[in-house]
């Protein structure tokens, strides 16, 4: 028997668009259809992100160049004993999302979370953020020292449920995944943004990570392809979900759960909508 | 890195509207049946369903005492907006109220922010000035006509009133409008005339509520988030990318 993330509903909200949980503002928050919530990538030293503008969005794509900017794993920790993230903790089962600028960044930032694990239902490590100079896509580019990376997270984290955040950049996203499981990981998610550049309405240029409706068909490829590849990893399917059918595509060639990102801009009822769906067509 | 807005609780509303009215050939003045509490300066995000993958930030205000965001057309979204005869889910208020530094203070805005404009102009009892590139809709005119409102239409028109307002003795000019607006008011009145200019700053919003990080504003402070720390910046504060 495979690994497993027990989630009422396997929809998984993705590491970014829903930050550090400010959902939770909503009153209307759909809560019973959010399997997971994944938190914004906190990497080892604080990173004030990218200069703006940082997004653009049309005809189907979105773009953002963020940066990854974030407290830094000191400063999280810090506003996690004080209970800053209180009310999302107090209403879903809480992903971390891991980073660094490079190997040793990576490792400490988890030495520096294994007091706090019993908090989190998984830790997922970004390896294919677009939007930084070091670290996140690039880290994947030297396979032997990633691997090596691999290994050593999972030395430290014997038993956190391991989750490697993967692009379709930096090499093929199955032979990715087979690194990841034959290193001892349990999951992958697939798959992050894609590089693109656009120019917003002030004629100004983003290069940028590609998001929006336009990724599903890279995703479900990406998805089939690591689940071909790799039968025993746990999949969590990431990229252009905004409708019912979407997340049932992606079910269907071989996703466990399905990560919603950008669609919550839009309306974050949709949780609702897919969550409903989903659960319905995994009852057949 | 942004003010952290975690606890506080955000409303919905569905708003039905009263009155669409022709401020200029793409831009349109919107109220609304329904009341919502709101300070001067705040912002609420405009749900377009299927018409744009985000919710569109707009400033509120009010005119002839009913709720009021202006709109101009720039994309799908904004066309729903104004074209729509179903009632707009909007969330909000959003961003910190404007706190402007004492009384003696005039606002200067472009069609697209007229509804705030008129807002700051009742609240504060403060002069306005709407400044357009292009002619305003004459209905319009007549029904926005106050005393402490003044009309420039044209580039050269704004740069007229800037030179003049530099001599004049407010303490603070708030302008909003295009970020060149924005940024041409800040270089003419932050120098030798010394006035606070506060300007209402736009940047592409994904969430409006402080998730996402992508309204990023370069600040002498570092990066500030227009959803989290504005909308509204003193304009000596902002360090414009080139």
């Amino acid at each position: 028997m495979f690994p497993r993330l027990e989630l009422k509903v396997p929809l998984i909200i993705a590491s970014g668009p829903g930050g550090f949980g400010e959902y939770s503002r909503f009153d209307d928050f759909p809560w019973e259809y959010v399997g997971a919530y994944t938190l914004k990538t906190v990497t080892y030293n604080q990173k004030c992100g990218n200069l703006p503008p940082r997004m653009y969005a049309r005809d189907g794509y979105m773009i953002n160049r963020i940066g990854l900017e974030n407290p830094g794993i000191e400063q999280f920790l810090i506003a996690l004993e004080n209970g800053e993230y209180g009310r999302l903790f107090d209403k879903a089962n809480v992903i971390l999302s891991l980073g660094g600028d490079n190997y040793q960044e990576y490792i400490e930032a988890t030495k520096k979370v294994k007091p706090y694990l019993c908090k989190f239902t998984a830790v997922e490590y970004n390896f294919s953020c677009p939007n930084v100079d070091k670290g996140g896509l690039s880290i994947v580019t030297e396979l032997t020292e990633w691997q090596k990376l691999l290994q050593e997270i999972r030395k430290e984290l014997t038993d956190t449920f391991l989750i490697a955040k993967l692009g379709i950049e930096g090499g093929f996203i199955e032979n990715l995944a087979e690194k990841a499981v034959q290193s001892g990981w349990e999951g992958v998610t697939v798959i992050n943004t894609i590089r693109g550049l656009m120019f917003n309405d002030d004629r100004e240029m983003l290069l940028g990570g590609l998001s929006g409706p336009n990724l599903l068909p890279i995703a479900a490829r990406a998805v089939y392809e690591v689940r071909k590849r790799v039968p025993e990893a746990y999949i969590i399917s990431s990229g252009g979900v905004y409708r019912e059918e979407d997340a049932e595509l992606l079910l269907k060639v071989g996703a466990d759960a399905v990560s919603i990102g950008s669609a919550v801009f839009q309306d974050e009822k949709v949780i609702a909508r897919i969550g409903k769906h989903i659960s319905e067509y995994l009852k057949k | 890195m942004g003010r952290s807005l975690i606890n506080e609780v955000i409303g919905k509303h569905l708003l039905t509207k009263k009155e669409c009215i022709n401020v200029t050939e793409d831009t349109f003045l919107i109220t609304f049946n329904e009341e919502i509490e709101f300070l001067p300066g705040q912002f609420v995000m405009v749900s377009v369903n299927s018409h744009g993958l985000t919710r569109k930030p707009f400033t509120i205000g009010k005119f002839r005492g009913h709720l009021a965001i202006s709109v101009k057309i720039v994309g799908d979204g904004s066309r729903y907006i104004v074209e729509t005869d179903t009632p707009l889910e909007i969330v909000g208020p959003l961003g910190n109220p404007f706190i402007p530094s004492s009384s003696n203070g005039v606002a200067v805005v472009a069609p697209s922010c007229v509804a705030e404009g008129i807002h700051l102009m009742k609240h504060f009892d403060i002069p306005l000035h709407v400044c357009s590139k292009n002619s305003l809709n004459k209905d319009f005119i007549s029904a926005i006509s106050d005393k402490k409102m003044e009309l420039h239409i044209g580039d050269d028109a704004y740069l007229q009133l800037l030179t003049k307002l530099k001599y004049e003795k407010y303490d603070w000019v708030f302008i909003t409008g295009s970020k060149m607006m924005e940024r041409i008011g800040i270089d003419t009145l932050t120098g030798e005339s010394r006035k606070v200019v506060y300007v209402s700053y736009n940047e592409y919003m994904g969430c409006g509520i402080g998730a996402c990080k992508s309204c990023a504003v370069v600040t002498k402070n570092g990066i500030k988030h227009v959803c989290s720390d504005g909308p509204i910046f003193r304009g000596d504060e902002i360090c414009f990318q080139d």
